[in-house]
């Protein structure tokens, strides 16, 4: 009883990870925020597969449950990465971050995207 | 896999659940359409796959069919391949 209650807990934090990151999509500024966000919810995704772990104990597709979860663990991080450099390299939005490290180097007007 | 120890209230629960994914699908999918830049459209869709792949997930558990597991693993190996492919391609400007 007391592990159902902890699995339905487990699968509701993680959905309230995967809104959180479908409401940063529609509401945050520039890519990098965006990325920053969405790359949470594979969080959530492997918090909710923990969540029904826990609910169904040892079955033949507890193995596969665990590998989709560090799967998704693995990947979120490096497409967050790769996306953001990519972002980055284009000069995509780096008025702010450079506002914020070397303010000399800032210019006006940015390139409409931000 | 047990059977029959999954009542109606799990099975309502879990086919809910499946219904909020699929909001949240829609919410993300603006993103996809209106965004600004490729980045924002690619990350959109990588959140859209995740969704998706928790949707098969969660229909797995509602009705123990297992092989959507791997429906679902093999979704979620696709979509890196393809972010990952998609943004070395956007940082490089060809593919290599």
């Amino acid at each position: 009883m007391i592990i159902e209650v902890i699995s339905w807990i487990l699968i509701s934090f993680g959905t309230v990870l995967l809104f959180s990151a479908s409401l940063a999509l529609i509401r945050f500024a520039d890519p990098y925020m965006k990325i920053h966000a969405g790359s949470k919810a594979s969080f959530g995704g492997a918090v909710i597969l923990l969540g029904f772990l826990l609910m169904e104990g040892i079955t033949d597709v507890t193995g596969l449950i665990i590998l989709l979860s560090v799967f998704m663990l693995i990947t979120s991080p490096v497409l967050g990465h790769s996306l953001g450099r990519a972002a980055y390299l284009e000069e995509l939005c780096t008025d702010d971050i450079k506002k914020i490290s070397y303010p000399a180097e800032r210019e006006d007007g940015g390139d409409g995207v931000c | 896999m047990g059977k029959g120890h999954k009542g109606v209230v799990f099975m309502t629960s879990v086919a809910t659940l499946s219904l909020i994914f699929v909001l949240f699908i829609v919410i993300s999918s603006y993103r996809i359409v209106v965004g600004p830049s490729p980045y924002d459209r690619l990350l959109g869709l990588n959140v859209v796959s995740v969704l998706i792949s928790v949707i098969f997930i969660t229909f797995s558990m509602e009705t123990e069919m297992g092989f959507l597991l791997d429906i679902a693993l093999v979704f979620i190996v696709l979509n890196f391949v393809a972010t990952l492919g998609f943004a070395k391609y956007l940082e490089r400007g060809e593919f290599r």
